[in-house]
């Protein structure tokens, strides 16, 4: 287990390095001006050679990344030339936010895998009319499934849940940045609950073609290890059928669930991008967005890093745990 | 799971859903918890709740020089002389000097400082803090509004609350400069002798004479400003202003209807704006403003070498339609070369004017069988349509037209490479101050910010040069005749900035400023009783 994740880190910084310098070639080869960004769109010529020279933008490629790998390595991620801010004071709100609504969107995709799983190995009136539902949802994409849930649950049913932002409160000043864990931290429940509601449809929208996904995989795992010999073993020594379900069915269906999981996660973080920007969630999504749009290389650079990371650790933390439930499955 | 089940477990998320925004559970803080927080319902909303639709740049008054971050900048720091608000033609009125004189030479400026004025952090505003704020401006602020200050030679201080600046050339356009949005901002020399080269303190603390202080600062979430109960002038009703980052405008129309927010300030959105006037509750208005959309024509293109080709092409097109057409109510088409508030329109007639048969010449003669390629700034509102609408009465008289959008870093990389720059492009920008100098220099001067295919004309730089110096406005019909017939660059509009608030917010009719159109002083602004 520790060799596997050691070798697994030393991956990591492999594979940061190659991103790092696609980000960066990417940068260049896009023939892309984010002076203007910087000085402002008035500027003069004058000013803004004055700022290209200030910046380093005409010092030669290998020079440029030399300089960018350099603040890598001493932890300088370096000034955003959009907000003009330290990358890093950016990043400081903007992935806690991204990672608080991940956890939650891929909670919420388990959620709603297991419960569709179970409607759909066993249908029933209400199961067809909820996995009709369900299923309308994740052929739509993200954008509109997000619009569409604002439009029903803060216009037409009166606010009863936000449409913006992710509290109405703000951040605790010694707050860690993950709000609904600070108030719990706070002791403060109207704190938890503002923050769990602000974070309940951004999440949805971000989950549900997941856990669609997810409760198909499961549900065909299950059907076929229920019906297996083993499973017929099982209830003749007299197992209920709940227990046959919980102790062997789950379990040898939950390694292709988890490896689809580890896959759409990744993916559910791309798709943060569109969700953010419709719920004004000030994560790594709407920084992004806002960056590519300006041609602010320095934070683009960070976010793909930081992006490259959360992947290659979430398919380490994905083995991990499928190595702990699936005893076939060997870390190696 | 049976469907008992099912009923139950929807039942448990529905009913959570519901509980997670009528419990008022109790116990623990919240952030910036204060007395007032408890304060009976009859209380009158003293916050007034804005949106912005983009994050704003840091707010350090020497460097600040994009827009939306001047709306904070402004309500904290202070200039010697500001424009005045609600009007529609930008008039300079007094702020921190209380009268000023200038010498018949033009050289020097005598200010008279107002009394009895201090600076956030306490220290008392006199003379002596004029000189570092200038200098700090053009130490921070070189890549951006320090030229604003840099023809100031020397400043002395005779007394306590007189201030003498001397000019190395005359500029009439000094006390426009110093009105300017992005103009000179008096720093508390306390705060500069501690925090003068640390940005960053700057960044998110102030130290200004304005009515009110920085607050709490959320990057890219939320900033807030508080009133300064020691500020000299009055203090408008609201003592917190909450800006509040939503990046979509549906969104913002929502919180507005939902009365969520108070106000929003707007770029030229006819939908949104047509939208949020009619909604009961909501106040709409359109600020008068600066800001104007300009066609640039391509000297280096192959197309447009020809001063007649251009002037033909841009006399064939229906520009009074199209301002319609894309704006409606928000814009009127423009008559001259500068924004018609600057500017006597005596002086400003366009020598071009509508000729509907001229596109028909160009397309059986110049540009028989050519293709014509419009760069068009997508992130700039309207443009599109702008484009769209041209290439499409071009296409239409044979003109084979297309229309390319471009995203900021790449529409800035190709404007200025001649070997790839498109034949015809447009951008909108307001100018820096209300002076005509500040509008020609950045269009139509050599190495102007904004002229960006580089267009020249002979003689120009001089004939600015000499209006900015004399403050003729006469010379100014000259550089409108030049300009217009150069066929280099087309004025398309004058254009609104659009706000709503709601009905309970008084005096927002009239609390904006005249040259940006998107900042306002907050101070006229008030919740009604």
């Amino acid at each position: 287990m520790t060799s596997f994740v050691v070798k697994r880190l030393g991956s990591l910084v492999v594979v940061l390095f190659f991103l790092t310098a696609i980000v960066f070639i990417l940068g260049k080869v896009g023939n892309a001006d984010p002076v203007r960004t910087y000085t402002g769109v008035n500027a003069s010529a004058e000013q803004v050679a004055a700022a290209r020279v200030e910046l380093g933008i005409d010092d030669p490629v290998s020079v440029q990344f030399a300089n960018f790998a350099t603040g890598l390595l001493q932890g300088d991620l370096g000034i955003s030339l959009a907000t003009k801010r330290n990358i890093s004071d950016d990043l400081s709100s903007s992935l806690p936010a991204t990672l608080e609504l991940a956890l939650a969107a891929i909670a919420l995709a388990i959620v709603i895998g297991v419960v569709l799983s179970a409607l759909y190995t066993r249908p029933g009136r209400v199961g067809q009319v909820l996995r009709l539902v369900f299923f309308s949802l994740a052929s739509a994409p993200s954008f509109l499934v997000a619009m569409l849930s604002v439009l029903v649950f803060y216009k037409w049913l009166g606010g009863v849940l936000p449409a913006a932002g992710r509290s109405s409160f703000g951040p605790y000043d010694d707050g860690t940045g993950f709000y609904v864990l600070d108030g719990i931290l706070h002791g403060s429940w109207t704190y938890t609950w503002d923050a769990i509601a602000h974070l309940l449809l951004p999440a949805f929208a971000a989950s549900v073609t997941s856990g669609v996904a997810l409760a198909r995989v499961l549900a065909d795992g299950i059907t076929s290890s229920m019906a297996s010999p083993w499973a017929r073993t099982a209830r003749s020594l007299g197992e209920s059928e709940s227990a046959v379900l919980r102790r062997h069915g789950l379990r040898n269906a939950s390694s292709p669930a988890l490896s689809l999981l580890a896959v759409h996660a990744g993916f559910m973080v791309s798709s943060l991008v569109v969700v953010e920007q419709v719920f004004s969630w000030n994560g790594l999504g709407s920084y992004l967005s806002t960056a590519i749009g300006v041609g602010d290389f320095p934070a683009i650079a960070a976010v793909c890093l930081i992006l490259g990371a959360v992947y290659v650790l979430l398919n380490t933390a994905v083995d991990i745990v499928l190595a702990a439930v699936d005893p076939r499955v060997r870390l190696s | 799971m049976n469907p008992r089940q099912t009923i139950g477990a929807a039942s448990f998320v529905a009913a959570l859903t519901l509980s997670l925004t009528a419990c008022a559970g109790s116990g623990g803080d919240l952030p910036g918890e204060t007395a007032e927080s408890g304060s009976d319902a009859t209380d009158i909303d003293t916050t007034l709740t804005m949106a912005l639709t983009s994050d704003i740049s840091t707010p350090d008054p020497s460097s600040a020089y994009s827009g939306s971050e001047m709306n904070v900048v402004l309500a904290a720091y202070e200039g010697l002389v500001k424009y005045q608000t609600g009007v529609d033609t930008a008039e300079i009125v007094p702020s921190l000097a209380t009268e000023w004189e200038v010498s018949e030479d033009g050289l020097t400026y005598t200010f008279q400082l107002r009394e009895g004025v201090t600076f956030h952090d306490g220290t008392p505003f006199t003379s002596a803090a004029v000189e570092p704020s200038i200098a700090r401006m053009l130490e921070e602020g070189a890549s951006g509004p320090a030229y604003l200050v840099d023809g100031i030679s020397s400043i002395e201080t005779p007394s306590q609350y007189e201030l003498v600046v001397t000019l190395d050339a005359p500029n009439s356009a000094l006390l426009d400069y110093l009105a300017s949005p992005f103009g000179l901002k008096i720093i508390s020399p306390a705060a500069l002798e501690e925090h003068g080269d640390d940005a960053e303190w700057f960044a998110s603390n102030d130290a200004g004479t304005g009515p009110f202080e920085y607050g709490s600062f959320n990057a890219g979430t939320q900033y807030e400003l508080t009133a300064y109960e020691g500020y000299w002038g009055e203090l408008g009703g609201y003592d917190t202003i909450e800006y509040t980052i939503v990046d979509s405008t549906n969104t913002v129309q929502l919180q507005l209807e939902s009365g969520e927010l108070d106000g929003y300030i707007g770029s030229a959105n006819k939908i949104l704006f047509d939208g949020l006037s009619e909604v009961d509750g909501l106040q709409t208005h359109l600020y008068p403003s600066m800001m104007a959309p300009v066609v640039f024509l391509n000297p280096a293109s192959e197309f447009f070498a020809d001063s007649s080709t251009r002037s033909e092409l841009l006399s064939g097109i229906d520009w009074d339609g199209i301002v319609t057409t894309v704006f409606g109510d928000l814009a009127t088409a423009s008559d001259g070369v500068f924004p018609a508030s600057m500017i006597d329109p005596n002086v400003n007639t366009s020598a071009l004017s509508f000729d509907e048969a001229a596109l028909a010449g160009l397309a059986d003669g110049a540009l028989e069988g050519e293709n014509i390629e419009i760069g068009y700034p997508s992130f700039v509102p309207g443009a599109q349509d702008i484009a769209d609408n041209v290439a499409a009465q071009l296409n239409t008289v044979g003109i084979s037209t297309e229309s390319i959008g471009l995203e900021s870093s790449a529409y800035w990389s190709t404007v200025f490479d001649p070997a790839v720059a498109p034949d015809i492009t447009l951008f909108s920008a307001f100018p820096d101050a209300a002076h005509p100098d500040t509008w020609a220099r950045l269009f139509y001067s050599d190495g102007g910010g904004l002229n960006l295919f580089s267009g020249s004309i002979d003689g120009l730089g001089d004939l600015l040069d000499e209006a900015a110096k004399t403050g003729d406005e006469a010379l100014y019909a000259d550089v409108t005749e030049r300009v217009s017939s150069s066929g280099l660059w087309l004025t398309l509009a004058d254009l609104t900035v659009s706000s709503a608030f709601q009905d309970s917010v008084e005096g927002a009719a009239d609390a904006s400023y005249p040259v940006l159109g998107i900042t306002v002083d907050f101070t006229t602004l008030s919740p009604s009783s």
